[in-house]
């Protein structure tokens, strides 16, 4: 196919032909400065009191596990689990006692510098998933045309016998795909991996036709299973109570990944009724969902990376969602739903008219009809007709305008003849729309057009769901069960030297300290005192592991007093990893594309209790060093992720290497910024780790002023 | 599915500051509005084709964003959200009002001095034609892209589509377009 590339300039024209008027002066001005008078109202004195995160976890209670269904309207409470299933990641959801298999270990192979390893593969008796990987596929190898396409095929499992196992299902990315495929039968114990070519790949330009031999085995009694809790509702209410609208918002699964929560739910579109909304309506969610903890405060969520966490349906109009969302909120939980209902007009309504679109309508014909036609009380004007031919098919499309602004949609028809497709954009623009009908013979001479199935704007309507979870603690929820102790003080003529230490519960944490002397004090009125970090050398003391050493000054103060950190830095037990790799990108390492973004779809990073993906990689330089920026979306909490290069670097010839880490936050904004900087040359896959975080968070301890000899002990 | 990109649009880098900035002191505010007033009025004149629909629809965005910023969070895509706000702003409007003309059909009051009054050749009035022709989604890509001058990613965010779906469709579009406009030369 010939490749189509624009006219030099033509998108220039395009865009002197669009040309609009410039905005007034005077509006600009008026504008800005009304947009002062109204920030100057919002400032944070002006603000009406709002109660704060802190405060509301303190006020918190002990919850039980609920599940809390609240509609604008009548309530109604329902909670009861029912079973305890368990969470493979990268599989699903499994019953407790189910039979599963798994791959004795992964297989790889390379051919030509591209390596392709089959990671991991579950079988149970419902099905089997395979989870592989391909590394090292040059960009060369894939279109760089939109009109073509790669290798779409997707791969099979050849057992013993012969047969042959096709997809029922799968996802992923170029790079790491998980297939789905019926159950393999109990009692085989290998299989042929064969995959005709990899994804996205143009043919001849990267090898096919793969094989790898499998091999399963029972899964190990060490292997990772979430607890994932089964939550049902109450029967439904008897003929006696009163009826209750059904919330279509539910909550269906729990999984604790240990970090994270995993909320499986679905919007039912059959309870999705309002006693106001005619039969046949249509809700639609109108803005992003919302998912706010006690506070009002916006929870961060990210839908999960598995695709094995996807709930199928449970009925015909069901929508399965599921959201992951940290641990660090105040329950309960509140999920919203907020959108806009679209309600038929009288279903039998229909109106008709002729017209004559001649013995040989051609592509591109078009009739200006201006009619005005009445349906179920509504005005709707047809402007025009118009042939159209696309794809190899011809039909008719039709401009409608109508100034009644609870009008959304009509059907259209012409009488006699099946169109065999068509189309439509109605309500991307309130007032004006086409619609389209295509046909296998285009119909000519005089034909009747039908307008019916009048379709109205409806009213606004919002659905939420509250949560808890069963272990929800009074006060703050403390990240990595970090606590500050006060060890000792030591009184001065003017104030004290305070001996504390920081600890945790965590066993996925190996330290935590406070980061750059973020200690505060406070009396017990709120009012903030002098605290500094004192020196060691001059107190004559030697600090433990974990110790910090602040001078307080003053004495005249009203205790108790509350010492209160809001960031910590924490060492990992384990490094937190992630690999890079922009061969595919066409990343060169050149000067020239320093500056450049590339966006490489979210790259999860393991890091403990907080949800953290890369986004995007920006190519750049400080002095002599090159590296990348790497954007990370990220729990709040995260508040800093300094990365170190691992492996990836080329340094022959090299006496020595120089490189550098940094780490910075928009607090506000939630973006993370990672930089790695390197002198040596930068090959891939690139992988970085970082064994530290700064991490945000409240907490405090009480100290009440002495009445004892220095030295002593609080 | 991953996916490279073209460079982000030169000039944002310090947009997560000044995001920042006006959440923490709405005052900052300004510093964003002073940044994309001009493409917000542009979008909306093209959609309204009146100058007191596009000033009053132009002060109802801005005044919005300021309202709801502290619930933004930054996730590379502010002019998408902004965007977002303006084209429900233009929904609102139809549903209250009747619908203005779009794409620039000549009114009374468009402009009180005529020299604000854009002179187009015949060639370009012709491919202002065409681009009238299409349907409204696509009309609606073409007003993101060359009026308000998003980036495709933009696109994407605020229409609930993948960038480069958005991509596909903007350059086939521009094809039939320049194809169109030879062949009524021709």
């Amino acid at each position: 196919m010939t490749e189509f590339v624009p006219m030099a300039g033509f998108e220039q024209q395009l865009r002197l032909a669009l040309a609009t008027p410039e905005p007034r002066p005077n509006f600009e001005r008026a504008l800005r400065a009304r947009l002062s008078e109204r920030a100057a109202e919002l400032t944070p004195s002006h603000r009406p009191f709002r109660l704060r995160l802190a405060w509301g976890i303190l006020i918190g209670v002990f919850l039980l596990l609920t599940l809390t269904v609240l509609v604008i309207g009548p309530q109604r409470v329902a909670a009861e689990v029912r079973k305890l299933l368990g969470y493979i990641p990268g599989f699903g959801i499994v019953e407790q006692n189910a039979s599963l298999r798994v791959l004795a270990e992964p297989v790889s192979q390379t051919r030509d510098g591209i390596t392709v390893t089959v990671e991991q593969v579950f079988l149970t008796s419902e099905r089997a998933t395979v989870k592989y990987s391909v590394v090292g596929v040059p960009w060369s190898a894939f279109p760089h045309n939109e009109n073509v396409s790669g290798c779409t095929e997707g791969a099979q499992l050849q057992l013993p016998d012969g047969t042959r196992l096709t997809l029922t299902g799968g996802g992923g990315t170029l790079m790491e795909l998980t297939f789905d495929y019926p159950p393999v039968p109990a009692g085989i114990d290998q299989a042929i991996f064969i995959l005709p070519c990899l994804q996205g790949t143009l043919p001849g330009l990267a090898p096919e036709n793969w094989e790898l031999s499998l091999h399963f085995v029972p899964a190990p009694a060490n292997l990772t299973i979430m607890p994932a809790i089964d939550i049902m509702p109450l029967p439904e209410p008897q003929a006696s109570q009163p009826v209750v609208a059904s919330n279509p918002l539910v909550l269906l699964k729990v999984v604790d990944t240990g970090d994270n929560y995993v909320l499986l739910g679905e919007f039912r579109r059959a309870d999705a009724g309002d006693p106001s909304v005619p039969d046949g309506f249509w809700w639609s969610l109108t803005e992003p969902v919302h998912i706010t903890d006690a506070a009002g405060q916006e929870v961060f969520y990210t839908i999960p990376d598995d695709p094995s966490l996807q709930l199928p349906p449970s009925g015909p109009g069901a929508e399965p969602w599921a959201y992951q969302i940290g641990k660090t909120f105040a329950p309960p939980l509140t999920i919203t739903y907020a959108g806009q209902y679209t309600v038929p007009a009288d279903p039998n309504a229909t109106a008709e008219f002729e017209f004559d679109a001649g013995a040989d309508p051609q592509p591109g014909q078009e009739w200006v009809l201006n009619r005005d036609v009445e349906l179920a009380g509504h005005t709707i004007t047809l402007v025009s007709i118009q042939v159209v031919s696309q794809s190899g098919q011809s039909g008719y499309q039709f401009t409608l305008e109508t100034t009644d602004p609870a009008v959304r949609d009509v059907g259209v028809d012409i009488s006699g003849y099946l169109a065999q497709g068509g189309g439509g954009n109605a309500g991307l623009r309130p007032g004006k729309w086409e619609k389209s009908l295509a046909y296998a013979d285009l119909p000519t001479g005089k034909l009747t057009v039908v307008l019916s199935n009048l379709t109205l704007y409806g009213k606004f309507r919002t659905w939420q769901l509250q949560w808890s979870p069963e272990t929800a603690q009074p006060g703050s929820p403390s990240l990595y069960g970090i606590r500050l102790t006060i060890d000792r003080y030591i009184p001065l003529e003017d104030g004290y030297y305070l001996v504390g230490h920081t600890n945790w519960t965590d066993k996925r944490i190996a330290g935590a300290s406070l980061s750059g002397g973020v200690l505060k004090a406070y009396d017990s009125g709120g009012q903030e005192l002098t605290l500094e970090p004192a020196d060691w050398d001059k107190v004559g003391l030697t600090p433990e592991p974990g110790q910090w050493l602040y001078r307080l000054y003053g004495k005249s103060f009203n205790g108790p007093l509350t010492l209160r950190a809001t960031q910590m830095n924490v060492e990992f037990a384990q490094p937190v990893g992630m690999t890079l790799d922009l061969r595919s990108y066409g990343f060169d390492g050149l000067d020239a594309q320093l500056g450049l973004t590339w966006k490489t779809g979210l790259i999860p990073l393991d890091v403990p209790g907080l949800p953290a993906n890369a986004f995007k990689v920006t190519y750049v330089k400080s002095g002599e060093l090159r590296g990348f920026e790497i954007g990370l979306s990220a729990d709040p909490a995260l508040q800093g992720l300094p990365l170190t290069i691992v492996s990836g670097l080329d340094t022959a010839g090299m006496n020595a290497v120089n490189s550098a880490s940094s780490s910075s936050l928009d607090e506000t904004a939630g973006q993370l910024v990672s930089t790695v900087l390197t002198d040596a040359r930068i090959t891939f896959p690139l992988v970085l780790s970082a064994s530290s975080a700064t991490v945000g968070g409240t907490w405090e301890v009480t100290w009440n002023l002495p009445a004892a000899e220095p030295g002593a002990n609080p | 599915m991953t996916e490279s990109t073209a460079p982000l649009s030169p000039g944002i880098e310090d947009e997560p500051k000044l995001i920042s900035a006006a959440q923490r002191d709405p005052a900052e505010f300004t510093a964003l509005y002073d940044r994309y007033f001009r493409p917000v009025y542009r979008y909306l004149y093209s959609r309204v084709g009146s100058v007191p629909e596009a000033e009053d629809l132009t002060a109802q965005t801005f005044l919005a964003a300021l309202e709801a910023l502290p619930r933004y969070r930054h996730r590379g895509r502010f002019a998408a959200w902004l965007f977002t706000i303006a084209r429900n702003k233009i929904r609102d409007h139809y549903r209250h009002s009747s619908p203005s003309a779009s794409l620039d059909e000549n009114r009374a009051d468009q402009a009180e001095d005529p020299l604000t009054q854009v002179t187009r050749s015949d060639q370009l009035e012709q491919l202002l034609e065409l681009v009238r022709g299409l349907n409204e989604g696509e009309q609606e890509l073409i007003r993101l892209r060359c009026v308000a001058g998003l980036s495709f990613a933009e696109i994407g965010a605020s229409l609930g589509r993948k960038e480069e779906a958005v991509k596909k469709a903007y350059y086939r579009l521009v094809a039939r377009l320049q194809r169109q406009l030879e062949v009524d030369h021709d």
